[in-house]
């Protein structure tokens, strides 16, 4: 397995090597000789299915790698150059597959899972420095115009150039979770069996792959990433919802995985530790998105005039506004039906249809941060003041009242038409 | 009339036997630079090309030293012309040698940097030989000197 690293780590390094020798052929021909004799050692020592495959994937980035040195690597190595090199390469790995006894279209699944790990591994790198020079232009930015305004400004003011770096920041953010755990799961999707019931080798094997690609440490770094993402950024409303669901889905993300991983890392203690690092650095980010989401709840309601007692939490939340809105429908300091009926307006306009209804109250629900019951009363509570305070209310009610005290009579004599005459009353006239 | 041509042809066929036979065009280029460390004796040896020299008197020429020369590494390239292009890391110059019976013969020693070239490499890119020079922009070379247009 030390091998197959070496291999691994002699291609990705292949290319820092060759900008560092400022592409010396000679170089180029030295890195691809070794590498081919590493892979063909290699295949002698091959025991596994997954070896097999991660050499037939390292055969396959060789190939790729060094493709556009064909023409020299062909005309500098005698005899064989590059096409021979790798044909024997393919050759020598079919034999021993046979010899092995393993089954070719198992190889072949195998190595498509690994070449999507080394794919998605690629760009996880190539996001790292996207979201690094993102990250540092922000900041920059941010002190840059603070600098010149003061605390009026900052990364949470509506300045096109920054929201333009921040939304792609937080899609290269979200994209590199996801390339993580899609990169995890090809990795455990390769072994096609849980790990209790994996053999020592393989479970080894599976812990090298885990380790080459960083996969913890690549973790720790997206939760650091977003943390700061969050702390730079100072983000509100929708946006700050969406960091808060971005933090759930991660979390539950997690949690499908670290099982798998504490039953890899069995093994070593101070592995062991790794996985329960990340839980901590995950709940210190659940903490610290839950309080910027409240935080800024608290700033939207003071913000637009409403003086809602602070929260910090679902329930002090729905306690607290159910209770502003009581006090709203009782109306204890016996406010005029006008400026009672301005207040629900401003409230109704400006925070309910626009905020609270529109994006809080459904988030926060499916955040589970309130439950449905809660939600319920806060809109009944929010109807109640709207129907005591509405002008109109009562006078629409008195005119239906009395439109129907009109119908009624005009009904019964449509309904009751007077009686015929009787014969006396007919003779006597 | 007879007489005459038979003399023209047998003198013409007699000087076509004393000129001297010449193959063009030829390429002598190598693909990759040859990497060699000197040995204790002061000589090189490469099995790709198979060819071996005594290096000596390059190494006391450049470094003034003819003592300690073990363990130097000496970059060689051939040019599509036959000519031997020689430098080594530290080295003030490239070394441009021609083949001689038995041996090297310097046709053209090219200045390149005083403060001495830092990890050399060659590339073969005919008709130019390509010399890196660390972090410095590539030289290009032909045995009479760096390519005008070049920095020095």
């Amino acid at each position: 397995m030390k091998t197959i690293l070496c291999v691994v780590a002699l291609l990705v390094s292949s290319s820092l090597i060759l900008v560092a020798q400022q592409n010396s052929d000679y170089a180029t021909v030295q890195l691809f000789q070794t590498t081919a004799q590493s892979i063909s050692k290699n295949v002698d020592k091959a025991n596994s299915v997954q070896e097999c495959a991660e050499l037939n994937a390292s055969i396959d980035a060789l190939e790729k790698e060094f493709s556009d040195n064909k023409t020299l690597l062909n005309k500098a190595i005698y005899p064989d150059g590059y096409d021979r090199t790798i044909e024997q390469l393919r050759g020598k790995l079919l034999v021993r597959q046979k010899d092995l006894g393993f089954i070719e279209s198992q190889v072949i699944r195998i190595t498509e899972l690994e070449t999507t790990v080394r794919g998605l591994s690629d760009q996880v790198q190539k996001l790292d420095i996207q979201n690094e020079k993102l990250l540092a232009d922000i900041q920059m930015l941010t002190r840059n115009v603070q600098k010149l305004t003061g605390d009026l400004f900052n990364a949470a003011t509506p300045l096109d150039s920054l929201h333009n770096m921040i939304v792609k920041l937080r899609q290269g953010l979200q994209d590199r979770d996801a390339l993580i755990f899609a990169l995890t799961d090809s990795l455990f999707l390769q072994y096609d069996k849980n790990v209790s019931d994996m053999k020592d080798v393989e479970k080894q094997g599976l812990l090298g792959k885990i380790e080459r690609n960083n996969i913890v440490g690549n973790v720790k770094h997206s939760i650091l990433d977003n943390v700061t993402f969050l702390e730079t950024t100072q983000l509100k409303g929708s946006d700050l919802v969406t960091l808060v669901r971005q933090q759930k889905r991660f979390q539950s993300q997690w949690t499908g995985i670290a099982p798998k991983l504490t039953s890899i890392y069995m093994s070593g203690k101070a592995r062991k530790y790794e996985v329960s690092t990340v839980d901590s650095m995950l709940a210190v980010w659940g903490d610290k998105v839950d309080d910027a989401m409240w935080r800024s709840l608290n700033v939207l309601f003071k913000e637009k005039g409403f003086f809602v007692k602070e929260f910090k939490n679902g329930e002090e939340f729905s306690a607290n506004f159910i209770s502003f809105l009581s006090e709203q429908i009782q109306n204890p300091t016996e406010e005029t039906n006008d400026t009672r009926f301005k207040l629900f307006t401003n409230f109704h306009e400006n925070l309910w249809l626009t905020d609270l209804n529109a994006t809080w109250l459904p988030a926060l629900t499916e955040l589970s941060k309130i439950s449905d019951t809660q939600r319920k009363e806060i809109e009944a509570k929010v109807e109640k003041w709207r129907s005591i305070v509405t002008p109109g209310a009562s006078w629409l009610i008195y005119v239906l009242v009395l439109l129907g005290v009109l119908l009624i009579p005009i009904l019964a004599i449509r309904l009751f038409p007077k009686a015929p005459k009787t014969s006396k009353e007919a003779s006597s006239t | 009339m007879k007489a005459i041509i038979i003399l023209y042809s047998f003198s013409f066929l007699v000087l076509a036997g004393c000129s001297s036979l010449t193959l063009r065009p030829g390429d002598f280029a190598w693909p990759i630079e040859s990497v060699s460390k000197v040995n204790e004796k002061g000589m090189i040896e490469d099995k790709q090309y198979y060819f071996s020299f005594n290096v000596k008197e390059l190494l006391y020429d450049e470094t003034q030293d003819s003592v300690n020369i073990s363990n130097v590494t000496l970059r060689i390239i051939r040019d599509m012309n036959g000519y031997y292009f020689i430098t080594a890391s530290k080295f003030k110059n490239v070394y441009v040698f021609e083949q001689i019976e038995g041996g090297l013969k310097l046709a053209n020693k090219i200045l390149v940097t005083q403060d001495g070239i830092e990890n050399p490499a060659f590339n073969q890119r005919s008709p130019y030989i390509q010399l890196l020079n660390g972090q410095n922009p590539p030289i290009s070379l032909t045995k009479e000197g760096i390519l005008k247009g070049e920095n020095k």
